[in-house]
């Protein structure tokens, strides 16, 4: 049964933002992913992609329509249960890495699991050192944030959205602030991982060779969805 | 926690300028409250210290309306005016009363006394005082005669004897074994061999009193064997109006409180406690301020990380107990340095002193102020509270955060 029960849902998801003027972004999105894909998101700036992918990752309410994460439905769910939601079942990824200046490279990576038990269990930090000497940054792991470089700062972000072993990851534009060597390298990296995890991967971007090599790309144009 | 922890040791300059902030106003309010404390146990020691905390003496007999005469004839005929005979009031049942008043609570010592006005005189040199004539071991409990004494003796007072204050002493020119002679206002003269001098720190006593034994008391003010005042000291110098009043309600004797008599004393004391009081509330309040405006700053500063937190599945409920955790430890660790640094600041202070003006009394601390350990302890504590206080509104507005705004913003 598990095998049904997709990585992520939405049944005419709208979003409309009240600010001074109201401005509806997103005008009824059904979209289903399943585990492991790895789904390319494309539109032009201010077509709504991060506006999605905040709804996806209940980092927002939709103001109409369903929204399911791995089976929950997020209009069941409180606050509280949306943070404990997000913790466990989703990653993400943003354009800026917001590591924690104060912590340590693996002390970020396990950040998730912190907020969750208080303490990582010597198994998790195990987890969590594997996948970052799996991004090559095994000798890193000590290194504040500072210390480190803008592929190898996203490199450690990419890390920390994978540590709880969510079932989605978001990716917001992961690499629209890095060189395009270091971009491509992360942009690789993401790909391998999505192919030995097994996570579903939905990837904001402007580059299409990028998109390209994902399993499918939606495009957002006018607030809807259409998938070529 | 560690989170918090690490925010604080990350928090560098900022965290040690609310460190700073917490552990002044705590030095100052501990400073200014031990100061001020221990001045007025200083003053309230020296007025009361030597002195009666109550005083009760035999009632004067007023002349009362004839109409108020119990079983007044339906004529009278007054035919002659008497002039009252002056003589000291004495009160009779002098035991018994002695006995009565040990019973009521607080009551530290008792001493039955015969107390007059006299002229002393010495080699051609008077001087008016007041004699108290008590029994030694009874006054001692009183006045601590023996501890002040500087030269002789005083429980070992023989009724030939007499103790006077340093001050008088010197007025006089007397040395111990000098003879001093003392005339009452009835004519009544003795002569006394000086057996002590005291130097108890209260002008009244150092330059105007002479304690002489009950016996010579009694003769020199021609009581018989009674007495006419009786001195209380009580375990609360405080305590004094209370008690009296209770000791007035059950005896029939005109009862004297040291309050009653220094009214302004007590007047300036609550004023000082008082300014005290408000300079620390300003003090912790201002403190309170400066933390929670600093601690605005760093939630604004922050407000990245805190966002991510939020997004990577922290709950309102943890991210408010980060900084309010933040707030305790700084309060903590804040109070604790201010605890240390003003008891430090008292200590050092009442090591600084002054010579007696008596030669053969120990120097005094110029500023005789004292570790109140409630006050310490209770200051730190609120100084904890405050600061936790503080902390909470930047924390509540951490915890409102939302995460979507922070990630748009860049
Ligand atoms: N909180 C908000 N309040 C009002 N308008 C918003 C808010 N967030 C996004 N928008 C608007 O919604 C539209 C879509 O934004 P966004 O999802 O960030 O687009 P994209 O990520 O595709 O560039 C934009 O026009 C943006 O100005
Ligand atoms: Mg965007």
């Amino acid at each position: 049964m598990a095998e049904t029960v997709a990585a992520v849902e939405t049944v005419g998801l709208k979003k409309t933002y009240f600010g001074a003027v109201p401005t509806q972004v997103l005008h009824g999105i059904d979209l289903r992913i399943e585990p492991g894909e790895l789904v390319s998101l494309l539109g032009q700036s201010g077509s709504g992609k991060s506006t999605l992918l905040n709804c996806l990752g209940a980092l927002d309410r939709p103001t109409e329509g369903r929204v399911i994460v791995a089976g929950d439905d997020l209009a069941d769910l409180d606050d509280d249960e949306l943070a404990d939601l997000r913790n466990a079942k989703v990653g993400f990824i943003f354009q800026f890495h917001y590591l924690q200046d104060e912590f340590t490279c693996l002390e970020n990576a396990l950040m998730p699991i912190t907020i969750r038990s208080g303490r990582p269990k010597p198994a998790e930090i195990d987890r969590v050192v594997a996948l970052l000497e799996r991004v090559g940054l095994g000798h890193r792991l000590d290194s504040p944030p500072t210390q480190l470089s803008g592929g190898e700062q996203q490199r450690t972000a990419v890390v920390r959205a994978l540590s709880n072993q969510p079932r989605l990851v978001l990716a917001d534009e992961p690499t629209g602030n890095l060189d395009s060597k270091s971009s491509a390298e992360v942009f690789e990296l993401i790909h391998e991982i999505n192919e030995e995890t097994g996570v579903a991967f939905v990837i904001v971007t402007h580059d299409d060779r990028q998109a390209a090599q994902g399993d499918r790309i939606l495009r957002i144009e006018d607030g809807l969805l259409t998938e070529n | 926690m560690q989170l918090a922890l690490r925010h604080l040791r990350a928090g560098g300059r900022q965290t040690l300028l609310i460190l700073a902030g917490v552990a002044m106003a705590v030095t100052l309010v501990v400073f200014i409250s031990c100061l001020i404390g221990g001045l007025q146990q200083n003053i309230v020691e020296t007025t009361t210290g030597p002195i009666a905390h109550i005083t009760l003496q035999a009632p004067e007999r007023l002349p009362r309306a004839m109409e108020e005469l119990p079983g007044r004839p339906e004529f009278l005929v007054i035919s002659d005016i008497e002039q009252r005979p002056w003589q000291p009031d004495t009160i009779d049942r002098c035991n018994c009363i002695e006995v009565q008043l040990n019973t009521f609570e607080h009551v530290k010592a008792v001493a039955p006394a015969v107390t007059g006005q006299a002229l002393v005189s010495r080699a051609g040199t008077e001087r008016s005082v007041r004699v108290v004539g008590s029994p030694p071991s009874g006054q001692d409990g009183i006045s601590g005669l023996q501890e002040d004494i500087l030269e002789g003796d005083y429980l070992g007072l023989r009724s030939d004897e007499a103790v006077i204050g340093y001050d008088l002493a010197r007025e006089l020119g007397a040395e111990l074994q000098d003879r001093i002679r003392l005339t009452t206002g009835d004519g009544i003269t003795e002569t006394f061999r000086l057996g002590g001098i005291v130097y108890t720190g209260s002008e009244a006593i150092d330059s105007s009193t002479i304690f002489v034994t009950l016996r010579a008391g009694q003769t020199l003010f021609a009581t018989g064997t009674l007495v006419n005042s009786f001195s209380v000291k009580l375990d609360d110098p405080f305590l004094a109006n209370d008690v009296g009043d209770r000791m007035d309600a059950s005896l029939d004797l005109e009862v004297n409180t040291w309050m009653r008599d220094n009214p302004g004393l007590l007047v300036a004391l609550r004023a000082q406690t008082s300014s005290a009081d408000l300079i620390s509330v300003f003090s912790l309040v201002a403190s309170s301020f400066a933390i929670a405006s600093v601690l605005v700053v760093s939630v604004l500063r922050r407000q990245r990380e805190i966002g991510i937190l939020k997004a990577i599945g922290a709950r309102r409920r943890q991210v408010l107990r980060v900084f309010t955790l933040e707030g305790l430890i700084i309060g903590v660790v804040g109070a604790v340095m201010g605890g240390l640094f003003g008891s430090g600041l008292i200590i050092a202070l009442t090591a600084i002193e002054r010579p007696s003006p008596v030669p053969g009394v120990p120097p005094e601390p110029i500023f005789p102020a004292i570790l109140i350990p409630e006050v310490i302890v209770g200051t730190m504590v609120v100084a904890v509270i405050a600061t936790v206080i503080a902390a909470v509104m930047p924390a509540r507005q951490a915890a409102e955060l939302d995460p979507v705004d922070v990630i748009r913003g860049g």
